[in-house]
Order: C-alpha cells, then structure tokens, then sequence
C-alpha cells in the first residue's frame, strides 16, 4: 500500500484536510486517489482533517433564542407511507382521498414556486431546458425539452444536492420522440439546493458517473 | 512515486488520552444515527435535540464565516431544514464533524455565491473516513480549549489555517494573499495543524 507514498503528498494531503485545495483544479481527485493508495497519506488525512474539525469547533456560539422556534416552526409536515401504519381499509381510503383533494387544492388554488432549468456552460451542444417546480412541501416536478436521444443502456437521471451536501440519486427517464421529458423528484425544495441531471447507466446509479449538463438552483 | 524515504507521519499509536474512549464515542455516533433514523420518520422530539446538541456548531461557523449574524441565522435554517428534509444525506462517520462541514459548505457559498454563480457547477464530494479522531475532537474537547490551542501557532501557520478554513481560500489563495511561495504555505498549514493536534491532545483528559 506504501509503495504509491510520496513525501510531497504530505503537505498537499494537508491542504485538503482543511479545504484549502481547489476543487476546479482536478487537483482534488488526484489527492483523494492518492489518499486511498497510501496508508501513510491516508494517516495524515485522519489527523489532519480532526484538527481542521476543532477548528470549527473553536467558532462554536449559541445563536438567539428565536431561532430555535422559527427553524422548527417552518419544518414542513412529513409524510410517512401508510405501508408503515396499521390502518382499516376504509381508514386507507379516506387517507387516498385526502391526498387526492390535498393535491388538487395545491395544484389549483396555491401558486407553486419554479425554477428554471439550464445547461451549465461547458456542456457544448446541450440545447435543453426545463423548469422546476414544488409539488407540494415535499416533491418536485422537473419538466424539461430539448432532449438529446440516447443510446441503448443509457438514461437521464436527476439528483439533488442540498446545500453543502452529497449528490442525492433521484429517479431516471428517458425522453419522448420530441426530446421531451419529466420526472417526478420525491425530495423537499429546499432553499440553495442545486437540482442537477446527467447521463447513467440505464436504471441510474447511486453516485453520479458523469458531470451534470442541466442545473437548476432552487433559490 | 514512492521515494524511498521514511515519512514523517503524526504518532497515531502516541495519543492514548485521545483514543481510549472509542466505546463510549461509539454510543455517542450510535445514538445520533438512531435519532436520525427518528427525524426521518418525522419525529419532531428529536430533531429538536438534534438542533439543541448542535446549533452553537453550525451558526457560529456560519457567523465566523460570513461575519454576519442575519446570515449566519439564515445558513443555520438552510442547515436544519435541510437536515429535516434528508437525515440520509449523512453518511456516517463523526455527525457534529459533518455537519460542521455543511455549515462551513453553505457559508462559503452564501459569501461567494456571485463567483459560484458563474462556475461550473461541481458535484460536491466527500471522502468516507474514519471517524474514531473527529469523535473524540467533539465528544472531549470544549470550544474554549480549541481556541487557546490556536493562540498558541505560530502566527503564520495560523493565519494560513484560519485563511483557508474560515475564508475557504485555497493554499495557492493564501500563498498569493501572504507574498508566500506555494510549498512554504502548504507547510505552515500541515505545521500548524499538527502542532494543533498535539495541543489539544495535552487539553484531552487522560
């Protein structure tokens, strides 16, 4: 495992622990293989990223009072599938038809909230375009035109990424002959989340495989 | 690539006050997991305490970064709202050491947001890791012994930390800011985090 160690890593190794690398250099992906190759690097990462934790640690500072009832009176109600509850089957129907009227009032009496769709700048030949919007408190809906074909054994697939976090997987689909296509997001639209589309393998994949060419910004 | 050289790497093996507690830092990452695991069913109990045990965190990075307590109030609510809406998109490992990261993530955005606005979007990417260090960092250490362990760097190694984590600017962002040649930089930050480290494994009660 040693046998890829190289000194000058070290320092580098370092950098990145703290977030000082830059994440458009390509640099990143290069360190983090390294990390993963050698045992010595690997060391100095684990120590290296606990002393950058304290470092936020040392920042830590109570906030006003008033931020705790104004955060958790804005969370939005969850929904939790009826599978998990022990219900009559006239109980599950009167749910199906609540959420059917619930639906309904939302898609027509409540102005829902979108967000335009676009290519990212070095996607070269992407012509699509779409719109984003909330579905609810608790799901999107992304329609989008301009849909190149694919070939065999792929498909577009959406992900969500919450501010600062990892690339959520969301369901794939394929366009129509007009290169249209829509999808139906189960994820919240949260303030600073980036909704994001590439190509995978046909059925999706749990981490992206490729860049994405259309990003929207729920703002 | 390798040189030949024995490396000079932090005494893990040395730091028996900072690794003899994995049981009870275990408990401590299981119980997150399970009232994450709560939060997802919609328990509003327990993301309460989720946001009690770990709001100082996230708003006082976000104050720290943007410098601005509307702001940082803002992140915060990005930060937990965000948390109510996908507990799954923590991964595991340390949860105050993660969600630090997202607090500092958001914050840096919120104040460079007209320069992300015009780069390509990236995918951001976290590297899976070992979590027992980062346990003990929150489960045994206070925010006041982590800020006099930094008084105690030298100011060039801390100004180098403090630059890259507090501003995120990358090494060759500092270097540029201070008048320093890249390598130099990249040594005050490893320096100083190690010197950091062992700072604070003397304040770590044995």
């Amino acid at each position: 495992m040693n046998s890829q160690h190289d000194e000058a890593m070290l320092d580098l190794v370092a950098a990145y622990a703290v977030g000082a690398v830059d994440a458009s250099t390509g640099e990143c992906a290069a360190i983090r293989q390294h990390i993963a190759e050698c045992k010595i690097c690997a060391e100095e990462f684990k120590v290296a990223r606990a002393a950058s934790a304290a470092l936020g640690l040392a920042a830590a500072q109570a906030p006003p009072a008033a931020l705790r009832n104004r955060i958790l009176a804005s969370l939005p109600p969850k929904v939790v599938p009826i599978s998990r509850r022990r219900r009559s089957p006239w109980l599950i129907s009167a749910a199906a038809a609540a959420a059917v009227l619930i639906a309904w009032w939302s898609t027509h009496r409540t102005p829902q909230p979108s967000w335009a769709a676009a290519c990212v700048p070095a996607a070269v030949g992407c012509h699509a375009s779409g719109v984003i919007t909330a579905a609810g408190s608790d799901r999107i809906h992304m329609q989008i035109n301009g849909l190149a074909a694919l070939p065999a054994g792929k498909q577009y697939q959406a992900w969500v990424i919450p501010p600062g976090g990892v690339p959520q997987p969301e369901p794939v689909f394929s366009p129509d002959a007009s290169g249209s296509g829509s999808v139906d997001i189960p994820s919240a639209p949260i303030k600073g989340a980036l909704v994001a589309v590439t190509v995978e393998p046909a059925g999706g994949s749990q981490q992206p495989t490729s860049k994405p060419f259309l990003v929207a910004t729920i703002d | 690539m390798h040189r030949g050289s024995r490396a000079r790497v932090w005494p893990l093996q040395q730091l028996p006050g900072i690794l003899n507690f994995a049981n009870e830092t275990d408990a401590a990452v299981d119980d997150e997991r399970n009232v994450l695991a709560q939060v997802a069913r919609g328990d509003k109990s327990a993301f309460s305490g989720l946001y009690d045990r770990h709001v100082s965190l996230v708003f006082g990075i976000a104050k720290r970064i943007t410098g601005n307590s509307t702001q940082a109030e803002d992140i915060t609510q990005t930060v937990f709202t965000m948390l109510w809406a996908k507990p799954d998109s923590f991964g595991g490992g340390n949860f105050a050491a993660w969600i630090s990261r997202v607090a500092r993530n958001a914050a840096l955005d919120v104040v460079r947001s007209a320069a992300v606005r015009t780069r390509e979007p990236e995918m951001p990417i976290d590297i899976a890791s070992d979590s027992d260090l980062e346990d003990e960092v929150f489960s045994r250490l206070q925010s006041s012994a982590v800020v006099q362990a930094l008084r105690t760097l030298p100011d060039d190694q801390r100004e180098a930390i403090e630059q890259a984590y507090f501003q995120g600017l990358s090494y060759s962002e500092v270097a540029a800011r201070l008048g320093a040649p890249l390598g130099t930089v990249k040594s005050r930050i490893r320096a100083g985090l190690r010197r950091l480290w062992e700072m604070l494994q003397r304040q770590v009660p044995a």
